[in-house]
């Protein structure tokens, strides 16, 4: 029989910085999304204030100030490194695992004999804890859904630890365990479930899969298997290919100026093309699009985007910016204050698969070998020390993301580390 | 590459921790293109790799700079780098990384009959004592430092 372990970071980017920084024990305290917009991690103190998932920085602001929540910008380079630390752990414990978000990882737990699972676990727990300082949750479960909803369950446990193998103990849980709260539940389904009166996972459980089909397309179906203990979703340990990659971003200030969006979008498709490249794959055409801010309703309004086609496909970034400039070109207008702008592709292909075009002037080899150097550059000395032209200069620039409140880059820069005395 | 290519990267450039020690000592056999076959060919080892003296479990091992005194005497100084495994247990005569009332900071442990105690090692500092009510934890042991002596 197939069993999974879903093991997850407690308030993974708030761990990550209290690793670091010891003042930050005890205290609440929030990370803030890109350009400091909302809170996107919170501890259990920050939560105990009324502090919501997703809510924007300035509507909190004062709260945080007397009642002194550290607020900090998010540091990606050290999330990333912190996650990665986890994951090789994870390693040591599982010979397959597949890596779901930064924080979340399943681990396949088939070797474990049943009656050690929850030791097993525990280990899996303290060793994290020990080496990377992050304090976990793991859930156990026949099946990924199952896995999930015990790592939810485990929150609430002293030992971080729920084994939901056996079936009494998976009833006992999910007749109060909230439908919403179910793994991939989003919230129109919730309404549609809760006007049935299905409250609980229990309740969906024995729910007709057929039924379930009818409401929630094969989705609901699926899950409805997954609570019986079925298992349709099998480990991916191989990440899925991409089938579409985008680069978006708010202003860190509104953008009024056609030169300033230019190098903005620019920059997207620098860091898309370094994305593309990384995933080996390619697109023949970029989507870009720019908005005002819906929330200022007393400004003029505007919100288009265009599509630009690129004869071949491709990741070089030049080609790439070549195409968003015109995207720029076409939708410009002046006398807005411009608040989002961004690019998108679907679609991707290998390079090798995309079809040549008939009258192809582009050379390559020689873009190849400039990408990688570019990248290669970009990976030793950090992100954007080489920079097409086109982005401009960066430290003077309006859409350089914010992040004023940024703890030091502690695991990744000799400039950053972390002192003692 | 050249070692003082490598060495401590100046101007603060990011370098991942399991590059940082690694470099690779090039034997002139590997360059020779023409001529009579090198007799060092058949020698020809894996490179000497610093990472294998200096860290022992790379997962587990983070790096902390010095700013305080009180390890002097055994060769600990401001400016320094050390190297912290988080995944070694503290023994008698460790040097480790202690959070000490949420400051972060270094210590000898030694164990007294049955306790543990952490000690300065700095003879003109005043002893260091733990007081009722310290809350003091164990971040990790110190198992080397890196210092820059051309500063």
């Amino acid at each position: 029989m197939t069993a999974f372990a879903l093991s997850d970071g407690n308030s993974f980017y708030c761990s990550c910085e209290r690793v670091f920084d010891p003042k930050l024990e005890k205290r609440p305290v929030i990370v803030l999304s890109n350009n400091d917009g909302c809170a996107v991690a919170r501890t259990s103190e920050a939560k105990a204030l009324g502090i919501k998932m997703g809510q924007p920085y300035f509507q909190i602001k004062d709260l945080c100030r007397q009642e002194g929540v550290v607020a900090l910008s998010s540091n990606y380079a050290l999330y990333g490194d912190m996650s990665r630390r986890m994951n090789v752990v994870y390693n040591r414990f599982s010979p397959e695992t597949e890596v779901y978000s930064i924080d979340e990882t399943f681990l396949d737990v088939e070797h474990v004999p049943r009656k050690d699972r929850t030791a097993w676990a525990s280990e899996l727990r303290a060793t994290t804890c020990q080496w990377t300082g992050i304090p976990t949750c793991v859930g156990i479960g026949p099946t990924k859904t199952l896995a999930k909803l015990a790592n939810k369950a485990a929150k609430t446990l002293a030992t971080g630890v729920l084994d939901l193998t056996d079936p009494d103990e998976q009833a006992r849980v999910m007749a109060d365990f909230p439908i919403g709260d179910v793994w991939g539940i989003g919230r129109a389904n919730q309404a549609k479930l809760l006007a049935l009166d299905i409250q609980f996972a229990g309740q969906l459980r024995d729910m007709e899969p057929k039924k379930a089909r009818g409401i929630m397309t094969v989705v609901g179906e699926k899950i409805v298997h997954e609570l019986n203990g079925r298992s349709c979703m099998d480990l991916e340990s191989v990440a899925p290919q991409r089938q579409g990659c985008a680069v978006t971003r708010s202003f860190g200030q509104r953008v009024t100026s056609r030169i300033e969006m230019e190098q903005a979008v620019a920059g997207y498709a620098t860091r898309l093309g370094e994305k593309l490249r990384r995933h080996g794959l390619a697109t023949d055409y970029v989507t870009v699009f720019m908005h005002t801010s819906p929330f200022n309703d007393d400004e003029p309004q505007r919100n288009v985007s265009m599509t630009v086609d690129i004869p071949e496909a491709t990741n070089d970034t030049m080609q790439l910016i070549k195409a968003a400039r015109r995207a720029v070109e076409g939708l410009w207008k002046s006398g807005y204050r411009y608040s989002k702008a961004g690019i998108v592709t679907q679609d991707l292909v290998p390079p090798g698969l995309a079809q040549r075009s008939l009258f192809d002037g582009l050379d390559h080899d020689r873009a190849a070998k400039v990408m990688a150097a570019m990248d290669e550059a970009n990976r030793r000395w950090g992100r954007a020390t080489v920079v097409p032209a086109a982005v401009g200069i960066a430290s003077r620039s309006p859409f350089t993301t914010k992040f004023e409140m940024r703890s030091p880059r502690y695991t990744t820069r000799w400039d950053e580390l972390p002192v003692c005395r | 590459m050249l070692v003082d290519q490598i060495a401590m990267e100046p101007g603060g450039m990011p370098v991942p921790i399991t590059s940082l020690v690694e470099f690779q000592i090039r034997f002139v056999g590997q360059q020779v293109h023409a001529g009579f076959p090198s007799p060092a060919d058949d020698f020809i080892e894996t490179s000497v790799d610093l990472n294998q003296v200096l860290i022992q479990n790379s997962t587990a091992t983070f790096l902390w700079r010095v700013a305080g005194d009180c390890m002097i005497d055994c060769k600990i100084f401001p400016g320094d780098v050390v190297i912290v495994d988080r995944s070694l247990v503290p023994r008698h005569r460790s040097i480790v990384l202690a959070i000490i009332d949420n400051a972060p900071t270094l210590k000898r442990v030694k164990r007294m009959g049955s306790r543990m105690v952490l000690h300065n090692e700095n003879a003109t500092l005043p002893a260091f004592t733990v007081t009722e009510g310290t809350d003091v934890s164990i971040w990790g042991v110190v198992t080397a430092t890196i210092r820059d002596l051309s500063k």
